[in-house]
């Protein structure tokens, strides 16, 4: 991973060369569709080792990212289903927008989500407040991961929203203290460089330039998955290596997908459970209805009576900021 | 001290838990101010009167939001955590106006001002073992930072605060994650990331206050670059900059921290920084001729023998004329550092100072080395030599500028000079720190629920929203990472707290 191995040409970037007609909305208005590949060297051990060495510290830190346990959230909810979808749909268009790389449409996609499971977003404040929220999280994760971030008014590109400068940094600042300040985050895109040259490994190096298209393809299943469900159900590197898989094989069914993954990913310890769930998810005809959160139908009652009673609670407050919705949104002030 | 000004009664409450003592710094970003936890403080247990350093973030400019500096700081400093990286103690958002405050543990000194008191009060080279421990807990804090994938890119004297009187007595703190990034996605120049002079530099964050009350200029000592500390500094200077970095190089490893902790090693050792470049203001682009001639002149002309991907380096290619065309000299790096050629302090430094990248020595390395197993060995405190007879040299405490108030508003009374953190020279206030091992950056910035936008209450699990959010046990940094820039690591060196391991060898008294 040496500085002059990238000067040296051994960085290449991708164009997207599909139509886009099955990726979503994001990906079918995105001309650019640039998938920069990392790629270290190839021609020695040092550059496997390093890849290697840098998957095991990718591992170890996506872990702390992902969800725990099954927890009551907004995720069952019908409607909380239909804005997060909304909401990822926008973040993908934006990304096309703005040029942003694909990681930094996944990160705001995960700040979403973070989000999302530590504060419930009363419905009804939808759908602003998920689109604020989603102007915030693009911006954060611009800011962590973008030469240049765009300023808070260049968020103004369509006309449904006009929140003010002051309203998107609220929300940032309020994003950024519930996440924790923890704004890290690993990411499928992390592993696809690694895993896209272990597939080259494995195939005797005999595909060329295929590499690339897999990549493509693999970082829109990737985002077609993240429309469908949290992000935060999986593990990113389950979520790469089940892309580059789909990507490279299409539909598979259990057996060979499982001895694949594991000539995949040997040193990642991936459940086969999870592997297959999420595969499953991914391939799934995105128009469909989704019931596709991995924990949804049996603790939804529980989940249900939770929610009522905060609902409630929050009610009166968020209902009053609703009357202040129309065009401009003013937030009120936060407690000083 | 503190109540009083800046009329504590509608401050904050996050505010409130702290006593100001004074302003100690200035820069662009914004101001630092030393503070002392109140008792009322929910961290104040065991700790009461801790001197804390508080950076407020200039409040950024509506249109951009949260600054993106700051975000990437906080999010380091949330993530590392070893005894010798400054540790974040808590983040608070001011409401009112959105800025930012981060309250650090408190550094009475710094290597620059360590080497300025040696070189212009004492006239005497820091001894052997202060110089040893110095760059050893250096190393130890660079080698978890690699570790961990993260590069420092800043790293110089005026970033290497060293711990006062109390528990934590000489030892060292890495300072100033600013620049610092996590290298997974492609890096770039620096240039892009706002280090490039043109956009970084404030002329003004070289002044300080004196006690007269007036604005100085504080670089009449051809010595001091501006604005030097790192409570006040936001300069960027070429000084420590890797030569990959001044020829262009677009992607780069945590080499380059190497090459700065060779110029350090060197000034420790004469006191006078080792390569001291004019920078180049006028142009974007990271070429910076002087600073290359600079290392040039003292460690001979670089050949593609010797560093066989030079050829690659944009400013190189570009440049036939000035350094290609030039034929430096060896002078030898030896007759500036006074040490003997053959020896192993001499070895380690050319190791660091080595031109390729690839073949510069990486923290793990340097660690290993022999230097560090001799006498005298490294110890905990740098300053206090643990052999009977040695001098103990008593630093300044920073000056502490007493007349601002946390808005940065100067009051009208005349300004008092700074007591209890008197004048360079005076006693230190010996302070009680309880060490915090084990202890997380607790008590961060956590919304209470439901206060704030209403709309976003807080989920069914708020408790959540604390250190840990997912409950998740942190994996962070198991074991079998390597680095592209070291070998891989023996033992764990994981996110958790570590403590260097000072050589094992016996003492000799």
């Amino acid at each position: 991973m040496e500085a002059e191995d990238y000067a040296a040409g051994c960085c290449f970037s991708l164009m997207c060369q599909e139509d886009g007609a099955d990726l979503g909305d994001g990906f079918a208005d995105d001309d650019g569709g640039k998938l920069l590949l990392m790629c270290s060297a190839g021609d020695d051990n040092d550059g496997e080792e390093d890849e290697e060495g840098y998957m095991d510290h990718l591992v170890s830190k996506e872990s702390s990212f992902c969800s725990a346990d099954p927890s009551p959230s907004m995720a069952s909810e019908d409607w909380f289903q239909c804005a997060r979808r909304d909401t990822v749909r926008w973040i993908l268009e934006t990304r096309g927008h703005f040029g942003f790389s694909h990681r930094t449409a996944y990160v705001a996609i995960a700040y979403f989500d973070r989000f999302s499971l530590r504060r419930c977003v009363d419905r009804s404040v939808m759908p602003w407040a998920a689109r604020l929220l989603a102007i915030a999280c693009v911006s954060l994760a611009a800011k962590m991961d973008e030469c240049q971030a765009p300023a808070l008014s260049e968020f103004r590109a369509d006309d449904d929203y006009d929140f003010s400068c002051d309203s998107i940094r609220r929300m940032e600042m309020l994003v950024l203290s519930t996440l924790d300040w923890r704004m890290g985050a690993v990411t499928p895109f992390d592993y696809l460089p690694c895993l896209s040259s272990r597939l080259r490994r494995f195939n005797g190096g005999g595909r060329g330039g295929g590499g690339g298209l897999i990549a493509v393809k693999a970082a829109a299943l990737i985002f077609s998955a993240a429309e469908a469900a949290s992000v935060l159900d999986y593990r990113p590197s389950t979520v790469a290596a089940v892309a580059v898989l789909a990507a490279t094989h299409g539909a598979l069914t259990r057996e060979p997908l499982e001895s694949k993954i594991s000539s995949l990913s040997p040193t990642c310890l991936l459940e086969k459970e999870d592997v297959y769930a999420c595969y499953t998810m991914m391939l799934r005809d995105p128009s469909s209805p989704s019931k596709t959160a991995k924990r949804s139908a049996s603790d939804r009652g529980d989940a249900d009576s939770t929610y009522a009673r905060l609902d409630a609670a929050s009610f009166s407050v968020a209902a009053a900021m609703n009357n202040n919705k129309r065009v401009r949104l003013e937030l009120p002030a936060v407690h000083r | 001290m503190g109540d009083g000004r800046g009329g504590g009664s509608n401050r904050p409450a996050w505010l409130q838990q702290y006593e100001l003592v004074g302003k100690i710094g200035e820069g662009t970003y914004g101001l630092v101010f030393l503070a002392r936890l109140k008792p009322t403080h929910p961290q104040a247990a065991g700790r009461r009167g801790s001197p804390i350093a508080i950076k407020k973030f200039k409040q950024s400019k509506e249109g951009d939001g949260v600054s993106p500096t700051a975000i990437r700081e906080i999010m380091l400093l949330r993530e590392i955590n070893h005894e010798n990286v400054v540790k974040l103690v808590n983040v608070h958002i001011n409401h009112a106006d959105m800025s930012l405050y981060l309250a650090f543990d408190y550094a009475e000194h710094d290597l620059y001002e360590v080497i300025r008191h040696h070189r212009e009060k004492l006239n005497l080279s820091i001894n052997q073992y202060t110089v040893k421990s110095l760059l050893w807990q250096l190393l130890n804090g660079l080698n978890y930072l690699h570790s961990n994938w993260i590069i420092h890119r800043d790293l110089k004297p005026s970033n290497i605060l060293v711990m006062g009187e109390g528990e934590e007595h000489g030892i060292i703190k890495i300072a100033d994650f600013g620049l610092a990034r996590i290298y997974q996605a492609p890096l770039k120049p620096l240039s892009d990331n706002g280090v490039s002079s043109s956009i970084y530099i404030p002329i003004s964050s070289n002044m300080r206050e004196p006690k007269d009350g007036t604005l100085v200029m504080e670089c009449s000592h051809s010595l001091i670059p501006p604005s030097y500390h790192w409570y006040s500094q936001v300069v960027v200077t070429i000084w420590y900059r890797a030569p990959e970095l001044l020829l262009g190089a677009k992607h780069y490893t945590s080499a380059v921290d190497m090459w700065a902790v060779g110029c350090i090693f060197a000034e420790l050792l004469t006191l006078k920084p080792l390569f001291q470049g004019v920078e180049a203001k006028a142009t974007p682009n990271p070429f910076q001729l002087d600073q290359l001639d600079k290392i040039f002149k003292v460690l001979g002309h670089p050949t593609v023998e010797k560093w066989p991907t030079l050829a690659n380096l944009p400013c190189w290619q570009n440049d036939q004329q000035h350094i290609q065309g030039h034929k430096y000299e060896n002078t030898g790096l030896h007759t500036i550092v006074h040490l003997p050629q053959k020896g192993p302090a001499f070895d380690l430094l050319s190791r660091m100072l080595e031109y390729d990248p690839r073949k510069r020595i990486t923290a793990a390395q340097a660690l290993e080395h022999e230097y560090f197993r001799m006498d005298p060995l490294p110890g905990r405190n740098a300053l206090v030599p643990s052999q009977p007879g040695e001098k103990i040299v008593t630093y300044p405490v920073r000056p502490v500028d007493t007349s601002t108030d946390f808005e940065g508003t100067t009051s009208l009374q005349p300004t008092q000079p700074p007591s209890g953190n008197g004048p360079p020279g005076g006693q230190p206030v010996p302070r009680q720190i309880p060490r915090q091992m084990q202890q997380p950056m607790g008590g961060m910035q956590r919304m209470p629920p439901g206060a704030n936008m209403g709309a976003f209450g807080a989920a069914p699990q708020a408790g959540m929203v604390g250190m840990n959010p997912g409950n998740i046990p942190m994996q962070r940094g198991a074991g079998g990472q390597s680095h592209p820039h070291q070998l891989r690591r023996k033992a764990d060196q994981g996110m958790g707290m570590q403590n260097p391991g000072y050589p094992q060898q016996k003492r000799r008294f």
